[in-house]
């Protein structure tokens, strides 16, 4: 583990030609980096990942934009096969920290849709970035160890995505980023995701390695939904074995905004997925869902976070988890009601599915709750594979592993049903059936 | 919190006055009061050692970061009096000087009046004596010990060594190694294999115990095959101004015996109540835990079983009733360690006023229990806007073949609940205390009879004038 970040921030911000309320920021958050510790078994959501990110190499070299562009033709193999079953109305395409590809169809950048990077942003839209970056994630954390990690990503950050759907507009077809990792760098990416009244949008990210190497990647997304917006959002990890993948996602939302999200974790050796939505405005709306699959030595771990400042909101988790071998899920997730925010309904569900003896799973569903007039509830289970409803699929002359496959694939169903990106859903079951089999 | 108990909780003192001078009393927390506990008690020099040895490992241990805040309890720890030894008559207060309103709850509780006066400290348990000797000559009988801790020390020092502070040791927690340093007063049960004990044992027969404990420590032993239910504390309010209460349970539940431990407390709404339960269960042995609690001010208190031999088995039933002022911080524990165990915990909380009811839980399994079973349940039930809830239940399941579940909801008194039953012609405040009487009905059911009723009646008095 760093004790000191491995890059100056200020020469950062100066390097890659930023304005100064952003070479400020990056300032304010080192400091934060340096002022707190690293989370341990005590700080609270990371008290089942502390053993795994003592392993993470953070003294990997900063990744730096190289300037790097390809062709659609000589994209990394990994993503020509995702954008083949594909329907996008546009995408980006980042090879380590350089944004090498981008396209949008015409008639959403004449509405004035932007899809590019964040630092394309900086200079094509700065008033938006700057009234809106770090507003879901502060680079200024309250300082505690559980801001370790926001505070090196708020201060190294050197490539992200940002994307704008003005007042108004719907984007029917779904847009993606795809985040190519590459080995032996620390990669440290942000996206800003800003939906402004009555905006419509469906957006997947996709995490994905090209070769087998080491690498780390430490990814930040913000998502402002401004009243009245919609968006569909999912975050899909299926790195290489080798990968250590931490990423944290909030979302504030206004008045009547609402966000359906889907958080997959299928890759890496070691992933950590945060994400979190603050209900700001009455009649807003979150779902989040969320599919993992740790087989191996792999390490998914989980934190959810339904924050409800405002009354007459809604929010749902939804997470089911799988593990064999020796791997380990890990679920926790905090249901948490301001005084005032009455008549929330909010819930929680964390399911889990064991296929191995030396699985492990952990399973930590909270509520705090300082209103009366509400409806809350969670529920957890953890159970293995049904050997009933197993022996019963064999009588029927399909052999065991397929049997396997065919509850697991039930078992995930009804989240994967949820998400209206069919075709995301159906990519992710087939990496879910390669990885029963496998 | 009805007026008349808030009164007595603020205003009344009790305990040792100017005028009657105690034997011996110690302030502050240091090696010599703990040296001059044990040299009062005439105890064994290992058990001199052992508190010595556990105050400083009670330095030594970090305030705990999570939970209730204890920051108060900190600053004035050296405000306490850790040991003190009544004089041999006892504090001769007079039942004339028990306020008006204390016995009026009491009256209210329909409690009969020489338990009142055990209660409030100033009765000799005429009554209660009569009813020890008849109980007590049937345990020697049967071979069951049952004494005071002290004299479970001093008698059956050998028995006693064997068990004590094996299943919670000094460094399990702060408070159990506060505990372990000035531990004075609790009991000492041993029941011997094959027996099983028909009447619950109850802390208040036992007549040479010096009043309910501050530091209690209570170790009860349940040889094979032996059956023993065991009551401590009582739903009617306590009344004593020392601020805190570290007491350590440990029980040990031998191969198929069974065991229960009933607890209810109601201490003043100034107290610090930071208890430590814990229970060993062997093969096809069972084992309750049933925990009430409604006073003090901030309580932590999370009843745990170890569930050790094959096939052993474990209840935790709990309730919590958390009104303004009050931060209950409760729940439970089952370690699976031994295949084809089960559990189950229900926790209902009722949070008033700006009351805080938390409900704070683990299931572990280990890798070798396999088919371990455990059920969670946790509802919550809040009364006012302001009231809070939280759940912070952890599972740990390191085996493919266990079976967990978890199940948690709030929910508020609802006003149409209350509605149909005014048309059916109940009082507003009727109405309330029925439903919170029929929320805890899963857990209160399992009660001895006078505590579920005097736990009725205690509701009845706190939902007055807590609607509308």
């Amino acid at each position: 583990m760093i004790e000191v970040l491995p890059a100056n921030p200020e020469k950062l911000a100066e390097r890659l030609g930023e304005p100064g309320w952003l070479k400020e920021a990056r300032k304010g958050a080192a400091a934060v980096f340096k002022a707190v510790p690293w989370p341990d078994r005590k700080t609270e959501p990371w008290r089942y990942a502390a053993g795994r990110l003592k392993n993470v190499p953070f003294d990997l070299p900063l990744a730096l934009p190289k300037e790097r562009s390809l062709s659609r033709d000589a994209l990394p193999a990994v993503v020509r096969k995702r954008l083949a079953d594909a329907d996008l109305a546009g995408f980006l395409v980042f090879l380590g920290p350089d944004l090498v590809y981008a396209e949008l169809a015409p008639e959403l950048e004449e509405k004035g849709v932007v899809l590019t990077s964040l630092h394309q942003a900086l200079r094509s839209h700065p008033e938006l970035v700057e009234a809106n970056l770090y507003k879901a994630i502060p680079a200024r954390q309250k300082g505690n160890a559980e801001d370790k990690i926001p505070a090196l990503a708020a201060a190294l950050w050197t490539y992200g995505a940002f994307v704008y759907v003005p007042a108004g507009v719907e984007v029917e077809k779904p847009l993606a980023a795809f985040f190519v990792s590459e080995a032996e760098e620390l990669e440290v990416s942000r996206t800003l995701i800003l939906l402004d009244d009555h905006a419509r949008l469906a957006y997947a990210e996709e995490h994905l390695s090209e070769s087998e190497g080491e690498a780390v990647h430490v990814g930040m997304t913000e998502l402002i939904l401004r009243p009245g917006a919609r968006l569909v959002h999912a975050n899909v990890q299926t790195k290489n074995r080798a990968s250590h993948h931490l990423y944290r996602q909030r979302a504030l939302l206004e008045k009547d905004a609402a966000l359906k999200d889907l958080a997959v974790n299928l890759g890496a050796r070691f992933a950590l997925s945060e994400v979190g939505s603050e209900l700001l405005g009455p009649g807003a709306d979150s779902e989040m869902l969320g599919v993992y699959f740790a087989a191996g030595d792999q390490h998914h771990d989980h934190y959810t976070l339904q924050h409800h400042v405002a009354p007459h909101a809604r929010s749902d988790v939804y997470y089911k988890g799988v593990a064999k071998d020796e791997g380990t899920i890990v679920y926790q997730g905090l249901i948490k009601l301001e005084p005032g925010a009455q008549k929330t309904d909010a819930y929680q569900t964390n399911r889990n599915l064991l296929l191995s003896r030396k699985a492990r799973v952990e399973s930590v569903p909270q509520l705090e709750i300082a209103a009366n007039d509400v409806r809350c509830s969670h529920g957890s289970s953890i159970a293995p594979i049904d050997e009933e409803q197993l022996f019963y699929l064999e009588t029927r002359g399909i052999p065991r592993p397929s049997a396997e496959n065919l509850l697991v694939a039930a078992f995930l169903e009804d989240v994967l049903g949820r998400v209206p990106l069919e075709n995301l859903a159906h990519h992710v079951a087939r990496v879910i059936e390669e990885k029963v089999r496998v | 919190m009805p007026e008349d108990l808030k009164h007595i909780a603020d205003d009344y003192r009790w305990g040792f006055r100017d005028e009657i001078e105690p034997e011996i009393a110690l302030k502050g927390l240091t090696p010599e009061t703990v040296k001059k506990i044990s040299e009062a008690k005439g105890e064994p020099a290992w058990m001199t050692e052992f508190r010595l040895k556990a105050l400083e490992t009670f330095f030594k241990l970090p305030w705990p970061k999570w939970g209730p805040d204890l920051s108060e309890l900190e600053k004035k720890l050296d405000e306490f009096y850790y040991y003190v030894k009544p004089p041999a008559k006892g504090p001769a207060e007079s039942w004339d000087e028990v306020p008006e309103e204390i016995k009026k709850t009491y009256e209210r509780l329909g409690i009969p009046e020489a338990e009142q006066k055990v209660l409030a400290g100033v009765g000799a348990q005429y009554d209660s004596e009569v009813v020890y000797h008849k109980v007590k000559e049937e345990l020697e009988r049967q071979g069951v010990i049952f004494v005071s801790i002290e004299e479970g020390l001093k008698e059956y020092e050998e028995l006693f060594k064997k068990y004590f502070a094996k299943l919670v040791p000094p460094t399990d927690n702060k408070f159990a190694a506060l505990n372990s340093a000035v531990w004075s007063g609790g009991s000492f049960v041993y029941v011997p294999p094959g027996v099983e004990v028909e009447v619950p044992l109850q802390a208040y027969f036992r007549v040479n115990t010096a009043g309910f404990g501050q530091f209690e420590r209570t170790l009860i032993i349940v040889d094979e095959g032996a059956k023993v239910h065991y009551i401590e504390g009582c739903t009617a309010p306590l009344y004593t101004t020392e601020a805190l209460h570290t007491g350590v349970i440990e029980i040990y539940v031998h191969k198929n015996a069974h065991s229960r431990y009933t607890t209810i407390q109601n201490w003043p709404t100034n107290m610090y109540n930071l208890v430590t339960q814990r229970a060993v269960v062997e093969e096809g042995g069972y084992h309750m835990w049933l925990d009430g609690n409604l006073g003090s001010k901030v309580t932590m208190k999370y009843p745990s079983t170890i569930l050790k031999g094959r096939g052993a088995r474990s209840e935790v039933l709990s309730i919590a009733f958390a009104k303004t002022g009050q931060h209950l911080d409760t729940g439970a524990k089952l370690i699976h360690q031994a295949e084809d165990t089960s559990g189950r915990i229900v926790s209902k909380s009722i949070s008033k006023g700006e009351g805080r009811a938390s409900y704070r839980g683990l299931v572990k399994v280990s890798p070798r229990a396999d088919r371990a079973k455990a059920n969670v349940e946790c509802d919550a039930l809040l009364i006012d806007p302001e009231s809070k809830t939280d759940t912070y239940p952890y599972m740990e399941i390191e085996n493919e073949t266990a079976q967990i579940g978890h199940e948690a909801t709030v929910s508020r008194l609802a006003d149409d609940q209350i509605f149909y039953l005014e048309t059916r012609g109940l009082s507003e405040d009727e109405a309330a205390a029925l439903i919170v009487r029929g929320f805890l009905e899963p857990v209160t059911k399992e009660l001895p009879l006078e505590f579920a009723v005097e736990l009725n009646r205690l509701i009845e008095l706190e939902m007055e004038g807590s609607v509308g």
